[in-house]
């Protein structure tokens, strides 16, 4: 181990990176980018700011705003609607505290509402400005609103709380259904302040939009006209999202003031140590080693993994390699190095956030759950174990790193997946790449009526009312087919709700299931919940035999109880840790509309050829689908050397999604003549593809559809691509794919001809290393496509 | 998990539950309810009174048997000592139906019905709400009968 070269336990960044460029890892580094330094532009505190939000601010060591800061208050002063888009810790916060600090010292009838994208952020941000209004010394309620708050304490935020910090889904399900209830904030509701709204993007941006159309109804009917203060991450539209998002004419904030010292960006590929089966260490060893590098020379440093199991093996390593308590800790010596990931306790959590604010905690391995903007203190080195999959996201996983002065530090630790490998060996892609986009469609006809409904629940529409885009469908159209379906009544120039159910309920603004599964241990004789899983992990993370890491201790998952959710172990010594696989399988259940239009029998499979040249392009159809992901086996991997030492059965029932698809075959005229490797790369690339490129035309997020391609699908007998919505019942997304087929294939072929790559990449059909030289074929399917399609 | 979503896309014009009329020949409220129609400041609602003998029972006890029970048994059960002043033979009682259970601002108060003692008869007032525009109606009815001599 090359730290023994390191006489001294400290030393710092520099050290650690000289230890890095002074080691053999230097000849594992592809590229080392060093972003200089920037000076902070700065602005005197408006004459206008409270003296006394002034001298809270001078109390804190902060003299002066920086330029954006000063920007924003200017801004929202003037009753203007802001986005702030800067870095993370440019002190964004203020952007927003200070206006409606100052707006509530001066008038405290004044109300405010902040949403967080989850509860644990919303927590963090209350409890910044609690600490503010408590150094102002004026009495200032402010409180979070989320499914934690106890009841008996609701009655109190919804009275008299002067800032309500909640979630979208709480506004949605819990506060506006309930206005009446509200009155006062509604009353006088002058800032909604919505933070991370790059994270508000695809289907749950377009829910979330239409949320805040509630929003302005509900704000309307009390007579207020609240400002709206928008923050958001590095993307490459924020003006154009916010605005969608908000319905509001926006400011764009984007010049940082705030300085920044030398920041070293450093791609890093682990050795090759198998040079002819072409394998390379594992870059979970290589993370623990480079974050061994950095936390022996005494810099806080974060750790990204890609998933929670990696997290938990990461922290272990890092934990015994650096003498840290393993196991259960002993009192009264809390360990320096953490574990920090969805499943751990609220309370745990508030915990290690603390411990990295001020110091006793001095690693930290996380998921991308630290990706946001949770405060967590200064940190400087970060290490990403594995692309975290949109350059967005590795700049904000980077960037939690960082100080005003002094040096900081990202490594990128590539994984042997083909999309890492081509990132690390080109990494003059990702600087060149812009932030992907963040899109939304808040007038998707599914999601607009949805919340219709919602709408119409909470205030009867009025003749004439409006509830987004009249020329896409207007209104009264939606409405009308409300009431024939019985849901509102139209009668007396208004629509009532005239259903028992309660609509918000039912609708859940994200894909997630909510419903956790608890984690019970039952080594002592009194057993205690030690963390939870969601749904959906929990037949990868808990099934019985499953060793279940926490915090870097071990548990054997004894039993499984699914009707209960509750997964019962006990503290184990194991050597080794599970991971299980997933088989996924698209069955056709019925087809709505074949190549020619609507099928005529659902159940007999594709439509005759002969109808494709009336309608073009490769035959497609659309209908419904189950996607079916079943837990087949969990591998037993030895720890330190990833051997494969033995398997189980995992027995839980199959989770299935019932969706909506478009699907499309490659008739056997147009794959003659290429060798069955070609025709599958080709369609692995046509999928690849259009998942890639129909998010532009849908205005979704990528997240939100899903490509799935057999090279002989049961269904259709011919190599099939299906596209499908990610959501329960389907969202209309398919259904629309179905109808702009055309315009995808032309926008696919024009990025697969003009991308400069030889034979794939990530921006096009994937990178050859994952699916062979597929870029001659997937161009010539989709020639095939257009070709037939132009014929009258 | 599989949570269908209504299509919006659904064909307008089919009969829908609200639409009596679809349903062929509907009897009009006076037939099944005999009652009137009660003009309020608010608009009409449809209001049916029913006078019944204290020996009438519904369900276990006869209606004069709550003449019997005392404030302190009032206040015991409804854990709130201010119930011993009452008195039921001078109570107002006071019941809703709602269009759902669930709460919030989509339910519908449709029904609220009034009753008290008058000599030897339970004297019930229904107000009933015709359709969806009509629910402020029923609160002038029933605000005037539970602010007048009676307690509460």
């Amino acid at each position: 181990m090359d730290h023994a070269a390191a006489p001294h336990p400290d030393g710092g960044l520099a050290a650690a990176l000289d230890d890095i460029r002074g080691s053999e890892r230097a000849l594992c580094v592809t590229a080392w980018v060093t972003l200089p330094e920037r000076p902070g532009e700065y602005a005197d505190f408006p004459s206008w700011l409270d003296p006394r939000i002034v001298k809270v601010l001078r109390a804190r060591g902060i003299e002066r705003l920086y330029r954006h800061q000063a920007e924003a208050l200017e801004a929202v002063r003037e009753g203007r609607d802001i986005v702030v888009v800067t870095p993370t810790a440019s002190g964004k916060t203020l952007c927003y505290n200070l206006p409606v600090l100052q707006a509530t010292v001066s008038d405290p009838a004044t109300r405010s509402l902040y949403l967080f994208p989850t509860k644990a952020l919303a927590q963090d941000q209350m409890d910044e400005v609690h600490d503010f209004i408590t150094a102002l010394g004026l009495d200032l309620k402010t409180f979070t609103y989320d499914g934690d708050t106890p009841p008996a304490a609701r009655r109190a935020v919804r009275a008299a709380g002067h800032i309500v910090v909640t979630n979208p889904d709480m506004l949605h399900t819990g506060i506006l259904p309930h206005h009446t209830k509200w009155v006062k904030l509604f009353e006088n509701l002058s800032y909604v302040v919505i933070d991370e709204i790059h994270n508000y993007r695809g289907v749950f941006g377009s829910h979330v939009a239409n949320v805040i159309r509630r929003l302005h109804r509900i704000a309307e009917f009390y007579g207020s006209r609240p400002v709206f203060i928008c923050c958001s991450a590095t993307i490459a539209n924020p003006l154009e999202l916010a605005s969608t998002l908000t319905g509001r004419k926006m400011v764009l904030v984007d010049k940082n003031g705030a300085p920044s010292g030398p920041r070293h960006f450093i791609f890093y590929n682990p050795p090759v140590v198998n040079r002819e089966l072409g394998i390379r260490r594992s870059a979970v060893l290589e993370a623990s080693r480079l974050a061994q590098t950095f936390l022996r020379r005494g810099v806080p440093t974060i750790v990204f993994a890609r998933s929670r199991v990696t997290t938990e093996v990461l922290l272990s390593y890092i934990k015994e390699a650096l003498g840290e308590p393993a196991g259960r800790e002993p009192e009264g010596r809390p360990s320096r190095v953490r574990g920090y990931r969805g499943g751990y306790l609220p309370s745990q959590r508030r915990e290690i956030e603390r411990g990295l604010r001020d110091g006793s905690v001095q690693g930290v391995v996380s998921t991308n759950a630290l990706e946001l903007g949770i405060d967590i203190g200064t940190l400087e080195a970060a290490v990403i174990t594995g692309y975290p999959g949109t350059v967005a996201s590795t700049w904000q996983q980077a960037g939690r790193v960082g100080r005003r002065t002094g040096e900081s530090a990202a490594c990128l630790v590539a994984t042997s997946r083909p999309l890492d490998q081509f990132i690390v060996t080109n990494p003059e892609y990702f600087l060149g790449q812009s932030p992907e986009h963040g899109l939304i469609d808040p007038d998707n006809p599914q999601i607009r009526s949805l919340h219709l409904k919602c709408a119409a629940f909470e205030l009867p529409f009025v003749d004439g009312e409006h509830f987004g885009d009249e020329e896409r469908t207007p209104t009264s159209r939606l409405l009308g087919r409300l009431e024939a379906a019985g849901f509102v009544r139209h009668v007396g120039g208004r629509w009532h709700w005239s259903a028992d159910a309660f609509p918000a309920e039912s609708i859940s603004l994200r894909t997630a299931d909510a419903d956790n599964f608890v984690i019970i241990d039952t080594t002592d004789p009194q057993p205690r919940v030690i963390g939870e899983v969601d749904r959906f992990s929990a037949p990868m993370l808990i099934h019985e035999g499953a060793i279940y890491l926490h915090e870097g201790r071990q548990y054997h998952v004894d039993r499984l109880d699914w009707e209960e959710q509750k997964a019962y172990c006990h503290e184990v010594d194991s050597d080794y840790y599970t991971d299980a696989n997933f088989a996924v399988e698209v069955k056709v259940l019925s087809v709505e509309l074949g190549p020619g239009g609507p099928a005529e029998d659902a159940g007999s499979g594709p439509g005759p050829a002969r109808t494709r040249t009336a309608e073009g392009g490769l035959p497609r159809y659309l209908g419904e689908v189950s996607v079916t992901a079943v837990p087949t086996i969990y591998k037993k991997i030895k720890f330190h050397t990833h051997e494969n030492i033995g398997w189980g059965r995992v027995n839980l029932p199959e989770q299935t999604l019932h969706t909506e698809a478009v699907w499309f075959t490659l008739p056997p005229e147009v794959t003659s003549g290429l060798a069955s490797e070609e025709v599958q790369a080709g369609l692995v690339g046509l999928g690849t593809l259009m998942a890639n490129v129909a998010p532009l035309f849908l205005m979704c997020d990528s997240r939100d559809i899903r490509a799935f391609t057999e090279v002989r699908s049961p269904f259709t007998r011919l190599p099939t691509v299906y596209l499908y919505d990610r959501y329960p019942g389907g969202i209309g997304l398919a259904r629309r794919l179905y109808d702009l087929s055309a315009a995808v294939y032309r926008a696919a072929l024009r990025l697969v001809e003009a991308c400069a790559c030889s034979e794939g990449c990530p921006s096009c059909v994937g990178p050859a290393a994952e699916v062979g030289p597929a870029k001659p074929a997937t161009a010539r399917f989709l020639e095939a496509a257009l070709r037939e399609d132009e014929t009258p | 998990m599989n949570r269908p979503l209504p299509s919006p896309d659904a064909p307008e014009g089919r009969a829908g539950a609200c639409d009596p009329a679809a349903a062929g020949t509907v009897p009009s409220l006076q037939e099944v309810l005999p009652g009137r129609r009660l003009e309020t400041p608010a608009g009409p609602c449809y209001h049916v009174r029913w006078e019944h003998p204290l020996c009438f029972r519904y369900g276990a006890a006869p209606l004069k048997e709550a003449l019997t029970v005392s404030g302190r048994t009032l206040a015991v059960l409804g854990r709130d000592e201010s119930l011993e002043e009452v008195t039921l033979a001078r109570a107002c009682f006071m019941d809703t139906e709602t269009t759902g259970l669930a709460g919030g601002t989509g339910t519908y108060v449709f029904l609220v019905g009034v009753g008290w003692f008058e000599g030897d008869l339970f004297v019930v007032d229904q107000y009933f709400m015709e359709d969806y525009d009509r629910e402020p109606s029923l609160s002038p009815p029933s605000r005037r009968t539970s602010e007048g001599s009676r307690q509460w």
